[in-house]
This record gives structure tokens, sequence and C-alpha cells, in this order.
């Protein structure tokens, strides 16, 4: 989507990564002796920092246990991917007011499969899926599980939303037939008829022998970013006021419908990540690991160390975020890790906008990129949105990426809007005193 | 205590295109070499005196405002030393050192650093610096006085002064493949129309300056200057005798699309080009001026935020 400026030979399109040039061996990373579950509280506006939660110390957890932390609040639930006792419970900040609970299980020696799942999931329902698979690798979006009937077209991404990442594509290349058995086992339990596997054009064979009603999309960045791709299938822009379930769609990931399909195969809730590792060299490889899996042990199963001033990467390089910690455990939506040397880390600069306009070349939502980001330098959130948009951007990261002064752009828009949602909510809160 | 390793945390992304501000000004320099080694093989050593002055003293003037002002230094980066290029190839090669001291003194500090700097300018400096000094001291921007003392193999005279004074009549005997190699009288980087345009398209190749701004100021050009000879042949000159004198290729390429003073969304780009190339016309025709190019290109630079304005509608907004 990087727009070629007219008669500009030097500058390069941002291509996706096939997965077609990596090896097809993908190395299993071992269990860790500790595992890590994050519990997301940062949307649970009930729960308190200090209530009670309903899992302690010592408490034994089964592989593929589900467990609720906080039963009399909320009825999200957590599924263990370990069998192991719970040694620790802490709280973890992350940025933007993300607030997890970590939960920290020691392995046991013996691992005990649970076997509630297998008991209830004899035929694939809505409701013994919502009951287990809410936790299941790639993730699953509660509208889908919820099943009002709302969601008229179901996209499923067989393409990686960021740079580097080729895990959906994996599942596309790889296990197609389990892809289309979970897609026909999601038609009949959700009742959604229009289920379309969307796939860049490396992919594109793949899923025509396997006959799945497929899309291709573009295969330059940033064409999978969900607001894109539904603009170039079903030829709209989301409205800036609406949710892409008031218009109908929703996504899932390739990997998330492959690990339907394995649960109601083998009667266990998948609990293992396909994630793609990038070495401080850039050499890329496939990786399984179980989630809740501390990156270290990842780093460690790759051969890559971690060293002072490196930088850890979890996510693509356009939109992921770094953590400062390599105790950070793999997620159900960890589709990448990058690790960067020290000295090959791009720095921001504090040189101002120059308004040379290449921004504003590169930005897929048309923004005046050079003046919204003089209007965020000086806080101005409102104005910002107001008059050029800021709620507007879908999040690429391509304005960073190609700043001339090295300005952090995208870091000022995301502040941005997040103050903008607090200065949002503190109004509507006004108005309701 | 557990020993904790320190990793880098920033935000995303974490990759860059490579792009810097010092290699972007080091192209703009290249692409200016051909006119300014024309410059030198027509008015030898002293046009090298000139452009040298003028380099080192734009430079000169960025290091002691930063000094004063006590900010970070930033002259390695080549923005002063592009200013100070662009403003020796308008000035003749016979201009004393206190005006190219003055000049740049009016680029660098009162165009450029006193609005903070860069990016922040709302006129093109070395413009600013050209058309103020330009003003105070026309004899030497006079180029048919100033440049009495070479002796070329070609009649040495400025057309726009002859056409001025004279009217079309009496620019009728010069070819425009002459006024393109540079056999006319005028300022250093000004005379060879060959290597600014080659310049002009190794920078827009470069993705540095923006085609629509220089093609639309080409077709403002020639437009006025066509309506103009269309009415009156024997008073006005055609567009392409007004594109290969005085600044107007310079303009083009080196001058209106300068980032900071000159619109960034398409629609404002063709809309300021189309303007400059008017107003250029305009004053050269109707205006007391020979050359109107530095005024038309301040006009717009006052009209650029405005203009810049007219922007696309964003994603998703009804």
């Amino acid at each position: 989507m990087l727009k070629k400026p007219c008669f500009n030979l030097t500058k390069h399109k941002l291509e996706y990564e096939s997965v077609k040039e990596f090896s097809s061996s993908i190395l299993e990373v071992p269990l860790s002796e500790k595992s890590i579950l994050f519990f997301d509280v940062s949307q649970e506006v009930e729960i308190k920092p200090d209530d009670p939660l309903s899992v302690k110390q010592d408490d034994l957890l089964k592989t593929g246990e589900k467990f609720l932390p906080f039963k009399d609040k909320s009825s999200k639930y957590l599924t263990s991917s370990v069998t192991g006792k719970i040694s620790s419970i802490n709280t973890f900040q992350s940025d933007y007011g993300k607030k997890y609970i970590s939960i920290t299980v020691n392995k046991e020696k013996e691992e005990i499969v649970c076997d509630k799942f297998s008991k209830k999931s004899k035929e694939p329902t809505i409701a013994n899926a919502s009951e287990f698979l809410s936790c299941i690798p790639g993730g699953i979006s509660e509208n889908i599980l919820s099943n009002t009937g709302e969601i008229k077209t179901l996209f499923v991404c067989g393409t990686d939303n960021d740079l580097f990442s080729v895990t959906n594509q994996y599942i596309v290349s790889s296990k197609i037939e389990s892809l289309k058995k979970g897609i026909e086992i999601l038609k009949n339990i959700t009742g959604i008829d229009n289920i379309i596997l969307v796939v860049n054009k490396y992919l594109e064979q793949t899923a025509l022998n396997a006959e799945i009603k497929t899309e291709v999309i573009n295969s330059e960045y940033p064409s999978s970013l969900p607001k894109l791709i539904v603009k170039e299938l079903l030829n709209m822009e989301l409205p800036q006021d609406k949710s892409f379930i008031d218009i109908g769609v929703d996504f899932i990931s390739a990997e998330a419908v492959a690990a339907i399909t394995q649960a109601y195969n083998t009667g266990k809730v998948p609990v293992d990540k396909i994630i793609t590792f990038v070495k401080k060299d850039g050499y890329k490889l496939l990786a399984k690991a179980r989630i809740g899996t501390p990156i270290k042990n990842l780093c460690a199963a790759c051969d890559t160390a971690i060293d002072n001033n490196d930088r850890l990467i979890i996510g693509g390089p356009m939109t992921g975020s770094a953590i400062y910690t390599d105790d950070y455990p793999i997620l159900n939506n960890t589709d990448a890790v990058i690790v960067q040397a020290a000295d090959n880390i791009s720095r921001t600069s504090d040189y101002p906008c120059i308004n040379c306009g290449t921004c504003v070349m590169a930005c897929p939502a048309r923004l005046s990129v050079n003046i919204l980001v003089r209007y965020l330098e000086a806080g101005l959130y409102e104005i910002a949105d107001d008059e050029y948009d800021l709620s507007a951007c879908i999040e690429c990261g391509l304005c960073s990426y190609v700043c001339i002064s090295q300005i952090p752009i995208f870091q000022y828009i995301k502040l941005g809007k997040y103050e903008l949602a607090k200065i949002k909510a503190k109004a509507a809160e006004e108005v309701d005193d | 205590m557990i020993k904790q390793k320190k990793l880098i945390v920033s935000h995303a992304p974490f990759i860059h295109n490579g792009s810097k501000i010092s290699i972007k000004n080091y192209h703009i320099m290249l692409a200016a070499l051909p006119a300014l080694l024309a410059g030198i093989y027509y008015y030898g050593i002293q046009a090298v005196g000139v452009i040298g002055l003028s380099i080192s003293f734009s430079v000169f003037w960025e290091l002691a405002f930063n000094l004063i002002a006590k900010s970070e230094k930033r002259i390695g980066d080549g923005s002063s030393a592009v200013i100070g290029v662009v403003f020796a190839m308008m000035l003749p090669a016979t201009a004393p050192w206190w005006i190219i001291l003055i000049g740049t003194f009016v680029a660098i500090i009162i165009g450029r650093e006193i609005f903070g700097g860069i990016g922040s300018n709302p006129f093109n400096p070395a413009v600013l610096g050209i058309a103020i000094i330009a003003l105070s001291w026309k004899e030497y921007f006079d180029f048919n006085q100033a440049l009495i003392n070479f002796d070329m193999d070609f009649n040495m005279f400025y057309p726009l002064a002859a056409l001025k004074s004279f009217g079309a009549s009496s620019i009728s005997s010069i070819s425009v493949f002459d006024l393109m190699l540079g056999k006319q009288a005028g300022a250093i980087g000004a005379v060879f129309g060959i290597g600014i345009i080659i310049g002009g398209l190794y920078l827009i190749a470069k993705g540095i300056i923006r085609w629509e701004i220089c093609f639309s100021f080409i077709a403002g050009i020639f437009l006025t200057s066509m309506t103009f000879a269309m009415f009156a042949p024997t008073t006005y000159a055609g567009p392409f005798f007004h594109l290969f004198t005085g600044y107007t290729l310079l303009g083009i390429f080196f001058l209106s699309p300068e980032d900071s003073s000159s619109p960034v969304n398409k629609m404002p780009m063709i809309l300021y080009g189309l303007g400059c190339g008017i107003l250029t016309i305009l004053i050269r025709n109707i205006g007391v001026y020979a050359d109107g190019i530095l005024y038309a290109i301040l006009i717009m630079n006052i009209i650029n935020p405005l203009i810049d304005k007219i922007k696309p509608k964003a994603f998703g907004k009804v």
C-alpha cells in the first residue's frame, strides 16, 4: 500500500513474507518448568484491583482445564495449557493501560489432560464451543461464539497482519484439510453462511485446490489489516462510528479454525501455538510452543541469547510491541517474536517535521499526517480528532516507517487515541453526574 | 535480587526505511552540480568564490545562531549548505562578499531560524534572502551591468531586461537552444537550462521533489504566457523564452518544491504550482520587475498553508 510516488525508482514496496521461503520443518519448543497464564482484566470493569481470585496458590490445574479467575464477577475463563500447581499470582501492567493477572504454573512430572471437554463434545455445538474454546491458539471473538446472528460474513485470515510473520500462511499451506473441515464446523454451529478464506497470491493455488471459498488480496503491506480487507473485498470503508459487527463482518485467524477442527477431532482443547521467530541476524523460522511458555524458553530453544540492550518484540515489526522482560509468556495471539540486536535497532530522533509529505503519500487512510503530528506533539488531541481525523487512522505504522525526520508518529497517534478515549470517557461521566 | 536483563523498549514500528535528512540534502546538492559547473565554466574562478562563500556563510550563520540560542547543532544535516548552494545559484558571479554575508544572514536567520529552524520556515529561505538583497542593492542584480566585464563568444545580455524594455522584437534573434545552453547573461546557476532540468529530473526520480509542483508550474507558465503572446505577440514573449530565462527553471526545480514552504496534498500541490507559474508571468508581463519569479514563489509560500487545507476525505469518514 506504500504508494509509489511517480517516477520514484528507488523506494521499494513492503511485501508480506511468503511461507514458501521457509523450511518446512517446525521447531518444537520443549515444555518449560514454569508457564505463565495471562488473564486480561483491562476490559473487565466489574473487577477491582483487590478482588479475591477464585484460584489460589498450590491449586492443581490440568492440561486443557478451564477455570474462571473471577467466578463471581466475570464469566471469562482461562484454559490451562499445562498440568501443574499454581506457584504465584501477580498483576502485570502493559502499555496503554492494559492490565493482566499473571498466574504462574509450575509443571508437574506427569501430564494429565482434562476430560471435561471430551465428555461434552461428542458433537460440535455453539454451546460447547463457547464453553471451552474461547482461548484456543489464534483467538476467537466473543461475537462468533455468542452466535447472535449479526455476523453475515466471516473472513478466515490466511494472511498475517504484519510483516515477517507467516503463522497463518503456514496453517493454510500445511493444514488445508483441517482448515476446510473447521470452516464446515463453523458454518454448522454458528449458522454463518458466508465464510471466506482470505489469502494472498502465494497461497491462492493451495486454497483453490482444496475447493474452499477463497478471496485473494494484495500482498503488499498493509493490505491484510482488517479494515483494508473489508475495503478491498467488500468495496466499502468501515465508517468511523461503526464497528465491524455493525456491518455484519467478523474475522477469525486460520490458526483458530484449524484449532477448532483439532479440538473436535481429538477431544482435547488445543494448547500449542505456532510462532514465527526472527533471530538477530534476520533468519526466520517457525516454532511450536505451548501457550504460556516464557519467551526466554522460546529464545533458548531457537539458539538465540538475549543480551542487555537488545529489543524483544511481540507481534510484527510494524504494529507489535517491545517488551521489557523475557519472562513475558506466549499468548494465544502471539504470532511472531522478533529479537533485534542492540546495534541493529532503528531509533527515533527529536528532529522536527520538515513537511516533506512522504507520510501523507504513504498513509492508506488519507490523513494529513504532517499537520496531525503537530497537534499531537502539542497535546491538542481533540482538535487533532475533529479537524485532522485522528480516529480514522488504521494503525499500520507506515508513517513512522517512512519518516525522514524519524519522528515516532505512530506512537504519538496511539497515545493521542488513548488520551482521547480518556477525555471522552471523562466527559461522558460528567454528563452522567 | 534476580539480575534482570535490561531490554530496549520503544514503540512500533521497529524498522525504518533508512531515509535521512542529510542524505536528501546531499542529493539536492548533487542535483545542483551540473548547473553550477556550467556557471563555473562560463564565469570562471569568481563563480567558485561566490559559491564557496555562500555555502560557508550559510553554515556559519546557522552555527552562530545555534551557539547563541544554545540549541542543538545540526549543521551536519546539510540543510544550511543546501540553502547556501541554491542562494549562490541565484547570484551573479560578480556579487561582492558582503552581499553574500548579508543575504545568507537574511536567508538563514530571518528566513528560517527565527521561525523555529528546519521545517518551520514559511518562506523558501534562499528566495527570501535573494529577494531582500535584490530590492536593497538593485545594481548588483542588473545582470547586464554586473557582468559587463565578461567577454564571451556569444551575445552577452540579460534577455528578460531586454524584453521588458524593448518588447518581443528585441529577443527574436535569440534561439531557445542557445538559452538552454546558457548563452545569456544571468546568475551562476540559472543560465544553463539543460543542467537544471537534468538535476530536477534526478530529484523527481529520487522522490525528493514532487512532480506535481514542477509540472503544474510549467503548465502555469505556458498557459499564461501563451495567452499573452496570442493577444499581443509584439509585446510579449512566448512560453519557451520564459521557461529558459531568468530564474524560471531554478524556481521550478529548486525553489518552489522546498519542503517546508510547499504543500503536501495532491490537489494543493497542483494549485500551488499553477499559481507560481501564473504569477511569474503576470509579474514579468505587467509588473515592474523583469523577473517576477521570486515574488511569485514568496506569495505562493504565504498561501501554502491555506490551500494545503484542501485534503482528501479520511478513511471511513462520513
